[in-house]
């Protein structure tokens, strides 16, 4: 019996989003041992948040990742206002919202033109794909450009951002700022409803599969900050019961702790909020999404990039429809006085559901803090993906040819391990 | 349009860029455009419209000792390309992508100070000294120069 051990390196370009690693072993031409190893640097932000004050919280979060921090600092803000009982009124609700919208917009924007594009049009990296087709990486620049104008309306600037606080915004936009801003969505319009049709016209893989999709859900609106933890399984609790329903598991091979929903992986991420909200889709993006003739809820995986696209559509039209009556108010804040307690928060970033958990004391210093960001949950979903899609695609495929179907599958999921064009180290061991 | 762009983050010696641009204030051609971007990864390219020359000053990390100054060539980038990003393009991606779309400037030096890469608040002496010297260099460089303003027209949109 021979055996061909081939390991496929590939520098991966590390900072503090994560790393991956695949391996593979296949062994009469089955599948013996796949695991997709990730490190994902959230579980020390858990401990470095234990004995800071409360107004730390948000600046620390927002470093976990350098390309959703306005998630991290929103579901921190709405679990640390839970805990103190504070209503922060729904001008900095809609205002969070919006803030949302921009960081949506960039990232959706980055991972549908930078990361996920050239897979399905055959090219190895956006420099190759921009050369054939210029117009679709300039729009997606555009987009992209205009995701961190909306995050530094609001935040001050776009990475890591520094304008959110607890129980509001340090600072209100003024009236010219924002009309300068709605300017900008309203010529954005355009560019989100092609890119919606040429995602749609895209050669996607036909991979359909059976999962089970968790997000949030609001009662009218398309979810951002707030809503019940929802599946297509019939689940439907408050936030602050995640912890009755969903179970993180180490395995030996990840630093990543795997989330199970019963036991069971799950998906979490523009196709499952699409899947489960399709109904609460602003009146523009739903006509839109009709006009695609693609049918959700969908069990192909790679609608996802679908998702995402109709996403970017919706950020702009709800950013425009909450800053277009925009006032100043006298305060981009309410008071906030600490209490000792429990609080949580959910939120939808662009990757999916992210929990967090704080136990705070009566000076408002973080006793015990749990974040749970969407790349862990989707993690086992990734794995039981690739098992099936390498199958359907053929073991008997060249290293390569293998390595590259589950880059695009791993890449689907957007994963903070996309990081780069060439991100996953293979190693393919065949008997 | 000549634009000069410092790049960099928050954080000690990486702000050495933005240094570079706050010196060169109120020294240059009111025409000259001077422009501090924090970690723009590819939304680079949104700053390359309309300019016929671009100065690029960015912090580097290669070996030197800290406040070594370099104008980096292209075999430069490629030599340090992939070490210090993950999800965004690095400059060098940033820069043949740029390319790849037709929306690099005629002219397009990128000169890189040498950072101390562990120092944590604000810059190191030996990095500041440097952002002192870079800029009186661009500031001697570009004011000798005839400066016109030449719109080029190209499709890069700068949103």
């Amino acid at each position: 019996m021979t055996e061909r051990s081939v390991s496929i390196h590939v520098p991966a370009m590390t900072r503090v989003e994560g790393e991956g690693s695949l391996r593979l072993r296949i062994e009469h031409g089955e599948i013996r041992e796949l695991a997709l190893d990730i490190f994902e640097p959230p579980r020390y932000f858990e401990k470095f948040l234990e004995g800071r004050r409360y107004h730390e919280v948000l600046d620390t979060v927002a470093r976990i990742c350098g390309i959703c921090p306005v998630a991290y600092q929103m579901s921190a803000a709405q679990a640390v206002e839970d805990a103190f009982g504070l209503e922060p009124g729904p001008w900095v609700r809609d205002m969070r919202r919006v803030f949302y919208c921009g960081e949506w917009l960039q990232s959706h924007a980055l991972h549908v033109h930078l990361l996920a594009a050239p897979d399905f049009l055959g090219f190895d990296s956006v420099v190759g794909m921009a050369a054939r087709h210029p117009e679709v990486v300039r729009r997606g620049l555009r987009l992209q450009g205009l995701g961190n104008a909306l995050i530094r309306l609001l935040g001050g600037r776009s990475v890591h951002p520094v304008g959110a606080s607890v129980g509001g915004f340090f600072r209100a936009p003024v009236e010219a700022e924002v009309g300068d801003m709605l300017e900008q969505l309203h010529a954005a319009l355009p560019d989100a409803h092609d890119l919606v049709l040429w995602a749609a016209a895209l050669k996607l893989p036909q991979d359909e599969q059976a999962f089970t999709s968790v997000a949030l859900r609001h009662d009218t609106d398309y979810p951002f900050a707030q809503g019940r933890i929802v599946s297509d399984d019939g689940l439907n609790i408050a936030i602050a019961q995640y912890g009755d329903h969903f179970v993180e598991e180490h395995r030996p091979h990840s630093t990543a702790l795997f989330s199970l929903l019963h036991g069971a992986p799950y998906l979490v991420g523009p196709l499952a909020r699409l899947n489960l909200n399709r109904d609460h889709l602003p009146a523009a993006s739903l006509t839109l999404l009709l006009q695609t003739g693609v049918v959700f809820p969908s069990s192909n995986m790679f609608h996802s990039l679908l998702a995402r696209t109709l996403e970017i559509h919706v950020a702009i039209v709800e950013a425009i429809r909450l800053l277009e009556n925009y006032r100043r108010p006298t305060a981009a804040q309410v008071a906030v006085t600490p209490r000792a307690g429990i609080g949580y928060g959910a939120t939808e970033a662009p990757r999916g559901l992210l929990w967090h958990r704080y136990e705070l004391d009566d000076r408002g210093i973080v006793r015990a803090a749990r974040i749970v960001p969407p790349t862990s949950q989707n993690q086992a979903r990734i794995e039981a993906d690739l098992r099936r899609s390498l199958l359907q695609y053929g073991l008997n495929r060249p290293d390569d040819k293998l390595r590259l179907r589950a880059e695009t599958v791993i890449r689907n999921y957007d994963p903070c391990i996309s990081c780069a064009t060439h991100f996953l180290k293979i190693g393919v061991t065949r008997r | 349009m000549i634009r000069i762009i410092g790049l960099g983050s928050p954080f000690g010696d990486d702000q050495v860029g933005w240094r570079v641009i706050e010196l060169l204030q109120d020294r240059l051609d009111p025409q000259v455009d001077l422009v501090a971007l924090d970690r723009p990864g590819a939304a680079l390219i949104n700053w390359m419209a309309g300019v016929r020359r671009l100065v690029i000053v960015d912090a580097l990390v290669s070996g030197h000792a800290p406040g070594h100054t370099a104008r980096l060539t292209d075999s430069d980038l490629d030599a340090l390309a992939g070490g210090t990003s993950s999800h965004q393009l690095d400059l060098a991606q940033t820069l043949a992508l740029a390319g790849a779309l037709d929306c690099l400037p005629e002219q397009v030096e990128i000169y890189g100070i040498e950072i101390d890469a562990l120092q944590r608040t604000g810059l190191s002496g030996a990095v500041a000294d440097s952002a002192v010297t870079l800029a009186k260099t661009l500031a001697k460089t570009l004011t000798d120069l005839p400066v016109t303003r030449v719109e080029t027209p190209n499709s890069c949109s700068r949103s």
